[in-house]
């Protein structure tokens, strides 16, 4: 009788490496295959757990390719001929996951007990795996074995992360609600509008494994809506303060997502207001975002908005202006913007849109009359507290000169 | 042997001049003797009547329900827009047509058979206007040899009639009835080399009118206390050619009386001026613009030279000399002298078989060089816009203002493994748009270029664009590495791709 070979059975090992300077960890393997697996059509899955304290808490990863299909959840999927094959037998250590420790995010920040799962799969029967656990079709995992990550030092940990990322959303949504109640009331479709988002943000917060439970998400989130509207309709809202507070928290995403959300506030009911534009114009401030998105957003608004109702003392801020230019600046301001409307009259389609193109030269052509003359009338300025006189030119060009000399004579 | 005309299809009034035997621009009479066509289309008794009789109409048509005429047409061109005219609706081409008719009836009556026309239209007009305007001659039954920028026009009058006292650089002001045109040339002889064009689609003497007719109907509420409506503008001391007349006289001096109901009202020329400050800032607003993009020194300037009737307005005179520092030069007739230029360049542009030895002459004497009048490029992918972020470019090839005949060529590459096509895109637009905007941008052709299969992203794709004194444009995409290429050329003239 031939002797049968003792099996030894998969066994996980970890190595350090620098990868293009970054620590990056290697997942070994080696033994004999279970007999399961053999001539099958197999596949490796790695997921990572944060093992600190008594619950085992997912990994998230900022990589796509190294996340689970249908959320962030760290998972290294690869084919075996990826790695060059698997016999029945793996006399040598063979590397099958590498681990880039900068795309990791552990729920906590500091040092953390990470362990790695890993898993022989066959693809006939794709187990689905959700957060690191398998939840649908048992029977496709062959194989399954556990290795401890060496301590790895992380910054933040996502818990603490989406709690920023909601004192964040806090401050966007009272800006947001700061821009409505502009005009001097939260309207239903401004609120329902300002919920909706709200609620978007708690479905991607559940996503992306907050470590909160449902009940306590919709517990916080609700909160959120409720101080901010409590807050608005106290008139406690200061957009410079809030706007400050943001440049230092928000995420350039984030910027986004507030600019979106005052965006939709601002059209929803399709009428341009002047002091929504002042809002704007603060956010414009205090944002540090380039001029150039501030510059889009206005044409947006130009062309989506009924401007009609922007009378001649209001079209300061609409216009793009800053009260803290000179002359100069304001007057080279004014002809670009009008060399670009009178430019875009010719292809705007019919309709609002080339009414609209039409009513914003008429508004530049007043203004250009009316804020760069020597003593511009002073207009009150609902929500910012930036309001200065335009200062007198300090060196005019023979435009300007001649441009005061005309307004001198004909007024 | 055909004659050689050119027409000035005006917003307010349109006329026609001939290049004559001699080679000379002269204007062209109506049956009447009159040289100015008001550009009127009216149904009188089941007939359609062009000009003074739909002139008077229009103006006792204003501000009812059923009107039986139409006027100042030409600024919806290349528009939806329809005129109710008793049962019928038309629209503005085929109003435009009726007046072009008009035109070519009497000219022929006046020389004999014509040859192939050529038509102005504002510097500023949009791609769809131009085409409107080609559409107007072909079904007013004219063969169009080619539309011309009515600025140019002007100055190809200006220099050919040898009334600038030396060559140099000067600033065409076109103010007429519905349009604005700014163009900077630089003149030598009979040459002119255009610089710079700009202009307001909708700014002339008919906003100007309706400015001082709401003056007028103010001062008159003022004084009675009655509201006047805008069914009873008609007919109350408030028609538009009693307007016109006024603003005319407002010229000349400093207030004028009109009787309205029984009541002397009082208009002075300040109260006017103040009334249009709003269109005269604009009209600075362009000029400083069109300086800039010429990159044009009001100080180097030689002079300013006038075109259309409302550069009369002491105003725009004013306004003229403020901004230029310097009197406009009056030495022609501004009614005209877009007329007399496009018969110019009708006789410029025609076949040397067409003409006289004398006309042979005078035409080789003139010279004409355009700038390309919008910006041309085509839609592009920008990979470097943030972390991994991609959004759809408008990269310009041919500026605006880059004197034409010329040729550009802009590379760009591929970006997308095994990529086997490119969309070839033509887009215009009037300002440096740097986004692809459909609002902002016009594709004006587009095709497609097949590649080789299997090679990595980064190839190279050469882009040419040429573009040639008949305001055809070749566009020529090329694969660098497989020497495929894909053309697309573009008639400008009619803003898309040529039939052929």
């Amino acid at each position: 009788m031939p002797v049968a070979r003792k099996k030894t059975p998969l066994k996980l090992r970890t190595s350090e490496i620098t990868l293009e300077n970054l620590p990056t960890t290697l997942i070994d393997i080696i033994g004999d295959l279970p007999q399961t697996a053999y001539n099958k059509e197999l596949e490796l899955s790695i997921s990572l757990f944060d093992c600190d304290d008594d619950e085992v808490h997912p990994i998230l990863s900022t990589e796509e390719l190294f996340q689970e299909d249908h959320s962030m959840v760290y998972e290294l999927r690869l084919s075996t001929d990826a790695i060059g094959g698997l016999k029945k037998k793996i006399t040598k250590w063979k590397t099958i996951g590498i681990i880039p420790q900068t795309v990791l995010v552990p729920p906590y920040g500091g040092e953390r007990k990470i362990k790695a799962i890993v898993r022989l799969v066959d693809i006939a029967y794709d187990p689905v795996i959700e957060k690191g656990q398998v939840v649908e079709n048992f029977e496709g995992v062959l194989w399954t074995g556990e290795i401890d990550l060496d301590p790895m030092i992380l910054d933040w940990g996502y818990v603490y992360i989406e709690k920023q990322k909601r004192r964040t959303q806090s401050i966007i949504l009272k800006v947001a609600m700061a821009v409505a109640m502009a005009d001097g009331s939260l309207s239903a479709l401004e609120r329902k509008i300002i919920k909706s988002r709200v609620h978007h943000w708690r479905d991607n917060a559940k996503n992306r494994c907050d470590g909160m439970t449902d009940q306590k998400r919709k517990t916080a989130y609700q909160g959120m809506m409720r101080r901010a509207v409590q807050r608005a309709r106290a008139k406690k809202l200061n957009m410079t303060a809030l706007i400050k507070s943001l440049r230092y928290m928000a995420s350039p995403h984030e910027w986004s997502d507030t600019l979106d959300l005052c965006l939709e506030v601002i059209t929803c009911n399709g009428i341009a207001d002047n002091n929504q534009f002042i809002a704007l114009n603060d956010i414009a401030h205090y944002s540090a975002l380039e001029p150039t998105v501030f510059e889009n957003i206005r044409d947006y608004l130009i062309m989506h908005l009924d401007i009609t109702k922007i009378v001649e003392s209001e079209s300061y801020e609409f216009l793009g202006l800053d009260r803290n230019w000179d002359l100069v600046t304001t007057r080279k301001h004014l002809r670009s913007e009008y060399k670009k409307w009178n430019s875009r009259l010719n292809t705007v389609p019919d309709g609002k849109s080339r009414d609209n193109t039409q009513a914003i030269l008429d508004m530049i052509g007043k203004a250009y009359k009316k804020y760069t003359q020597p003593n511009p009338v002073k207009k009150p300025v609902a929500l910012s507290k930036k309001t200065q006189p335009i200062p007198q030119p300090q060196s005019e060009s023979f435009f300007d000169q001649a441009q005061l000399k005309l307004f001198n004579d004909s007024e | 042997m055909s004659s050689v005309i050119g027409i000035d299809l005006g917003t307010t009034y349109s006329a026609v001049a001939q290049f004559d035997e001699f080679g000379r621009p002269v204007m062209i009479p109506d049956p009447e003797g009159k040289y100015l066509l008001p550009s009127c289309v009216a149904l009188i008794n089941d007939e359609w009547r062009v000009g003074v009789d739909a002139w008077g109409q229009w103006s006792a048509d204003y501000g009812i329900e059923d009107k039986s005429s139409a006027a100042r047409f030409k600024r919806e061109m290349g528009t939806s827009k329809q005129y109710p005219i008793g049962p019928h609706s038309l629209n503005p081409v085929e109003l435009s047509s009726h007046v072009l008719k008009n035109l070519a009836s009497y000219a022929e009556q006046a020389v004999g058979p014509l040859a192939p026309v050529v038509i102005t239209v504002p510097a500023n007009f949009s791609n769809e206007a131009r085409q409107a305007t080609i559409n107007a001659a072909e079904s007013a039954g004219l063969e169009l040899a080619n539309i011309i920028n009515e600025p140019t026009a002007a100055a190809m009058y200006y220099a050919y009639s040898g009334k600038l006292s030396q060559a140099g650089i000067y600033a065409v002001f076109d103010l007429g009835g519905g349009t604005f045109d700014i163009t900077i040339a630089e003149f030598d002889g009979k040459s002119v080399e255009v610089i710079w064009s700009d202009g307001i689609a909708r700014l002339g003497g008919v906003d100007f009118d309706e400015a001082l007719q709401t003056v007028v109907k103010e001062k008159y509420e003022g004084l009675t206390g009655e509201i006047v409506s805008e069914e009873h503008m008609n007919h109350e001391g408030f028609d538009l050619r009693r307007i016109q007349d006024l603003k005319h006289s407002l010229s000349r001096r400093e207030k004028v009386s009109v009787f309205v109901k029984g009541q002397v009202i009082e208009v002075t020329r300040e109260e006017f001026e103040a009334k249009i400050s709003n269109f005269v800032t604009q009209v600075y607003l362009c000029c400083e613009n069109a300086l800039e993009g010429g990159n044009v020194d009001p100080h180097r300037l030689d002079g300013v030279i006038l075109a259309g009737g409302s550069t009369r307005m002491p105003i725009i005179q004013q306004t003229v000399q403020h901004l230029f520092g310097q009197d406009p030069l009056s030495i022609a007739n501004v009614d005209e002298v877009v007329a007399l230029g496009a018969a110019l360049y009708a006789g410029h542009r025609s076949d040397t078989d067409v003409l006289t030895k004398l006309q042979q002459a005078s035409a080789a004497e003139m010279s004409v060089q355009d700038v390309a009048n919008k910006h041309f490029g085509t839609r592009a992918i920008d990979d470097n816009f943030g972390m991994g972020e991609r959004r759809l470019i408008n990269s310009i090839i041919i500026e605006k203002g880059t004197p034409i005949p010329c040729s550009m060529t802009e590379k760009y590459h591929t970006v997308a493994p095994n990529q086997t096509e490119i969309n070839c895109t033509i887009t215009e637009c009037d300002h440096e748009e740097e986004t692809f905007d459909p609002k902002f941008v016009r594709i004006i052709a587009e095709g497609s270029l097949e590649l080789p299969p299997g090679r990595p992203p980064g190839q190279e794709i050469q882009v040419t664009y040429k573009y040639d004194i008949n305001q055809i444009m070749h566009c020529y995409f090329e694969d660098t590495d497989s020497g495929k290429k894909k053309e697309i050329t573009v008639d400008l003239m009619k803003g898309g791709p040529r039939d052929d």
